[in-house]
């Protein structure tokens, strides 16, 4: 076996020194579960690794006085069954239970999926319309971004070198909003989404506002569709409105072809995915 | 007239008959057979009589299932020895080059690394192939696909191997690709082969196929298309082989058929037969895949050229580019019906797309024709089919050999037919088909019984199909319009040959030998691919010798132990092996009455078998086996050799069959309107495969061909660009999983095979077959548009129904 040089720091102070010492040198990895594909396959050779799977100080889920607080190494599993989560962020559970195979949402945490500023990653979409903020910090501070400014395009991020991200946090969802995470893979499971659509808005009787909406898997980097969610604003929701809607956002869709679907049918899709999630929460909703 | 373009047949059969290995041998031909045994079986077999078996019938553990689950049994990947090297090989860097020179200096001096072989290396044919031998071991001035070996290396780890691989340095001239089938039969196109692009070519008529169309009502033309697949093993290919200082080579590897692998071996590195052995029992399965040679001849080259042990296993995506796959194929048929419903005229144009070596793509070619009327008689036909050389990848054995593409364009072609004339689609295959007797497809003779009347008619009446009207009314809900969910409801039928065919060797052989603890070893050359054959053969000896399952020890392939059974291919394992197992069980038993009238001093024909006791008919004087086995001084050793029943007349290498296998399924399916989604909801599947030995075998094998067929209608596909594969992993080669899994229903018929063991058939490939027609018809039923390229994708049914709509 190949042998890869690893610090596997206790503290967040240490692993802070050492991002500072070793900047373009070294790859932080929490579950790994990416590197390790890269590494086997030989596609990647990754320098020196940065552990920090050992910072339980990173491992939480927290909600206080409105916001939702979620550390770094915090797992897809621990999400997807977290009753906070679950109540005041119920999209970004339905993601989570979406993302890969058991084994892998048991190892794979949300920062290295957020990190990994992958176009295709389920969790981003929600975390974008639940108006998240990403908190990075370096041993000589730390600043927080709002997530839609934190990806450039795949695999590029604003984060700094000496940078680790920390923390994730978000307004927790009121009981007037209405949420939903919707994707389309090549199967049900096990699979990396052709097109994901997350919608996040106030919603009184059935009239929308405060509405958001983003897309995973139509551009180089997950995005918003601004002129849906203009046009949904104060709009009361009907199938005519939500028909309306889909032909809005599938001009905002921005998706190429590649090995697993079309630009025609991802596009159509965002719409399709808009309709299907609007027909489920208005199912259910007391309005 | 039947015009014939014959195979070049260079199968090379291992051995004209397996060698006895002592003790006393009972061979029967299908002529004895019919003499001696018909009657028999016939009668035994009626499902009445069925529960006078102790064994046969019931639902016997798998003899394996313990070992499988607690780790302890050895799969080929499993093997590791002290002292062992790692082997790697080198694959093409272009699909179509010309090689100017080999430099592995490099990489000889690399630390860890213990040789690097070329062709340079190989004494004998350096070549391989099934059918004829076009493959280079290593290859020597050329490549022609991507999965094409270069080199191989031997280092003392992985990792060393894999590093080497990098250092050798390949000076190649690419030249221009041939990647369209069409183009490979022009004339003018660049031929990848000595003899030119064509493996194999099959021209039949039967009738006239002029006054047939000018009788039919309607006639219906279509083009189907079906793409590349691969069997997606859960084993990739491993071995370990050695050499020990009497020069006997020792394989254990993946494989179907070890006694080829043998002579493949010898053939391709000119090293003695006698001094080759080759175990591989159990193969982490195969579906066809292992048919051909994938590791074994690398193994035994490493492991003489280094005099080491040493250990091959390929990665997926190794997996992926070198080895076979289901083979894509274009297929026309123009089919013409009366009113009344009686099939009149068939014409089919056959295009295979074979990749860059032969293997087995003339027999599959063979297959499509013989099974390209599906079940159902046809009095004028007209086939043309081709198997042409490509660089895309390589195609060759996979469960099915073509009948499974044949079925998907005849048994879409039949639902078509039945709504042009208004008739039901089971009635109308009921209608016409094929019984014992007859004359069908291109000529040939139905000589045994064949029961896919009777699976028809189950499936007929199952309450799935009688009451289809409000299952698909009760499904069709949801949203509102065009954007809801739509059910459909459909069937498909096939049928398939066992065993090999006519013009190659077909037999099977099975050795018992009594334990000196009263226990029997039985030792069987096939192998277990997982399809739980071990099993079903330990029953049938279990059944005839009276003795517990737990008390036979199961020896399988092992070329210098177990007898040549022939291939673990084909549908033949417990129809031939079985039988050649039940031979050897009766006889068996005679030579233990005889052993026993010796110490009861009773007549051996006074004599009977009981719980692994020998008794005489007032049950007073017991002799047990044990105490024959301590009576003895040499071993009581008894054979049984079954040579499958062939046809009078040869059409072509491996046609005709004489055994059919059916199968008929229902497919119950929702439409996604809004996203093109397809959920399979439920299948029922009524195969016919004679007596079934055991029920959960039988289960088994049809629930996973069901799931197969789904992938291949709905998932599956190997992407080839310009001859290069895009998908070698399986997080992008898409696979139905556990969650795609629908309920599924088996209800098999029973007609019994009269030449089979107890009346058994057999099952392994009818299950996967009308699958994925099935749900093509499912698919019209539910939105009322007929898909005939596969896979159907999500996108593929939102583009079919914007154009349906735009249409409107």
């Amino acid at each position: 076996m190949k042998s890869i040089e690893t610090y596997s720091p206790r503290k967040l102070s240490e692993a802070l020194r050492i991002l500072s010492e070793r900047r373009e040198g070294i790859r932080v990895i929490a579950g790994a579960t990416d590197i390790i594909v890269q590494v086997l396959e030989r596609k990647k050779d990754p320098g020196a690794l940065l552990n920090i799977s050992y910072l339980d100080e990173l491992r939480f889920i927290r909600e206080d006085e409105g916001t939702v607080r979620i550390g770094a190494l915090t797992t897809h599993r621990e999400i997807e069954r977290s009753p906070i989560i679950k109540k005041r962020g119920k999209l970004l559970a339905e993601a989570a239970f979406i993302v890969g195979s058991p084994q892998i949402k048991n190892l794979g945490t949300i920062a290295g999926n957020v990190a990994n500023a992958s176009p295709v990653a389920d969790v981003v979409p929600p975390l974008m319309v639940l108006g998240s903020v990403l908190t990075l910090k370096s041993s000589s501070g730390e600043r927080r971004i709002p997530i839609g400014e934190f990806a450039t395009g795949p695999g590029a991020t604003v984060m700094r070198p000496d940078e680790l991200l920390i923390e994730i946090s978000f307004p927790a969802l009121r009981p007037d909003e209405i949420s939903f995470y919707e994707r389309l893979g090549q199967r049900r499971l096990l699979s990396i989404s052709k097109v994901g659509v997350a919608f996040r808005a106030r919603c009184a009787g059935k009239k929308l506002s405060d509405v958001s909406i983003a897309l995973g898997a139509v551009a180089p980097r997950v995005i918003t569709a601004p002129r849906t969610a203009a046009f949904l604003e104060g709009k009361e929701y009907s199938e005519e409105v939500a028909a309306e809607a889909a032909r809005i956002v599938e001009s905002e869709s921005k998706a190429i072809t590649d090995i697993r679907s079309t630009e025609s049918y991802r596009n159509r899709m965002a719409g399709a995915l808009l309709i299907r999630g609007f027909a489920r929460v208005f199912q259910s909703f007391p309005g | 007239m039947t015009t014939i373009f014959s195979l070049i047949v260079t199968m090379v059969p291992p051995h004209l008959n397996p060698p006895p290995q002592g003790g006393r041998r009972i061979e029967r031909t299908y002529e004895e057979w019919k003499r001696t045994e018909v009657e028999s079986v016939r009668s035994k077999a009626k499902a009445a009589d069925m529960a006078a078996y102790k064994y046969i019938g019931k639902r016997i553990t798998r003899i394996d299932a313990r070992p499988k689950v607690d780790g302890s049994l050895k799969y080929p990947s499993d093997l590791y020895v002290k002292g062992m090297i790692w082997g790697r090989v080198l694959r093409a860097k272009y699909p179509h080059a010309l090689i100017r020179a080999i430099d592995t200096s490099a990489a000889e001096k690399l630390p860890g690394v213990v040789m690097v072989l070329t062709h340079k290396d190989i004494k004998g044919i350096n070549r391989f192939g099934i059918e004829r031998q076009d493959q280079p071991v290593l290859c020597e001035d050329r490549v022609r696909y991507v999965g094409d070996a270069v080199a191989l290396v031997g280092a003392e780890t992985k990792e060393v191997a894999e590093k080497a691989l990098e250092l050798i340095k390949v000076d190649y001239e690419p030249l221009p690709l041939l990647i369209d089938p069409r183009e490979a039969l022009k004339e003018d196109s660049i031929k990848l082969h000595e003899k030119g692009n064509i493996v194999h070519e099959l021209h039949f008529t039967r009738g006239d196929i002029g006054s047939g169309f000018a009788g039919a009502d309607v006639i219906v033309e279509n083009t189907y298309t079906m793409q590349m697949m691969d069997h997606a093993f859960l084993e990739t290919e491993a071995g370990l082989a050695s050499v020990d200082k009497d020069g006997l080579l020792t394989v254990q590897s993946c494989g179907q058929y070890a006694f080829r692998d043998v002579t493949q071996i010898a053939r391709a590195l000119n090293y003695p037969e006698e001094q080759i052995r080759m175990i591989e029992p159990y193969t982490g399965g195969a579906f066809g895949g292992k048919d051909e040679i994938t590791v074994q001849i690398l193994l035994a080259l490493l492991a003489l050229k280094t005099q080491r042990p040493c250990k091959i296993w390929f990665s997926r995506e190794e997996h992926f580019i070198s080895c076979t796959h289901r083979h894509p194929v274009e297929i026309r048929m123009k089919t013409g019906v009366t009113k009344e419903g009686k099939l009149v005229a068939h014409e089919v144009w056959v295009l295979q797309d074979g990749g860059a070596y032969a293997t087995l793509s003339g027999p599959v070619l063979c297959l499509v024709i013989e099974h390209c009327c599906g079940p159902y008689l046809i009095p004028n036909l007209k086939v043309d089919g081709w198997a042409v050389y490509t660089n895309n990848g390589m195609s060759g054995a996979f469960r099915g050999f073509g009948a499974t593409q044949a079925h998907l364009a005849m048994e879409s072609q039949m639902n078509i037919l039945a709504e042009r004339i208004g008739m039901d689609p089971l009635s109308l295959r009921a209608k016409n088909v094929i019984r014992r007797g007859d004359t069908f497809g291109i000529g040939e003779e139905m000589i045994m019984d064949f029961g896919v009347d009777q699976s028809l008619e189950k499936a007929m009446k199952h309450p799935v199909w009688t009451d289809r009207e409000r299952i698909k009314r009760e499904g069709s809900s949801g949203g509102r319009g065009d954007r809801g969910k739509k059910r459909g409801i459909g069937v498909a039928c096939c049928f398939q040959g066992s065993g090999l065919g006519k013009g190659l060797p077909d037999y099977a052989a099975t050795t018992l030998e009594l334990n000196k603890d009263g226990t029997v070893t039985l030792f069987q050359g096939t192998i277990e691919i997982g399809q739980g054959s071990y099993t079903g053969i330990t029953q049938i000896a279990a059944e005839i010798l009276d003795l517990p399952p737990e008390k036979i020890r199961f020896v399988g392939a092992d070329t210098k132990r177990t007898l040549d059974s022939g291939t673990t291919t084909a549908s033949r394992v417990i129809y031939a092996a079985g039988q050649a197992t039940l031979l050897a069980a009766k006889n068996f038993v005679e030579m233990l009455k005889g052993e026993a009238s010796k110490i009861v001093k009773s007549p051996p024909e006074t004599l009977l078998v009981e719980e692994g006791n020998v008794l005489n008919r007032s049950g007073r004087k017991t002799v047990s086996y044990r105490e024959i086995a301590s009576s003895l001084k040499e071993p009581l050793r008894a054979e049984g050799v079954f040579h499958i029943p062939v046809a009078d007349r040869e059409f072509s290498m491996g046609l005709p069959h004489t055994v059919f296998c059916s199968n008929t399924q229902i497919v119950v399916l929702d439409v996604d309107t809004l996203t093109g989604e397809v959920e399979v909801k439920k299948v029922i599947a009524v195969p016919d495969c004679g007596t079934v030995i055991n029920p959960i075998n039988v289960e088994g094998q049809s629930e996973g061909g069901i799931v197969m067929g789904m992938g291949y209608a709905l998932y599956e596909r190997n992407v080839i660009e310009n001859g290069y594969f895009k998908n070698t992993g399986l997080s992008t080669y898409i696979l139905p999983t556990s969650w795609e899994v629908p309920e599924i229903e088996t209800c098999a018929v029973e007609v019994p095979e009269e030449t089979g063991p107890f009346g058994a058939r057999s099952v392994a490939e009818v299950v996967t077959t009308p699958t994925a027609p099935a749900i093509l018809n499912a698919l019209y039923d539910a939105i009322g548009i007929r898909f005939t390229d596969l896979p159907v994708t999500p996108e593929k049914i939102i583009d079919a129904l914007e154009r349906k709509k735009k249409k409107q």
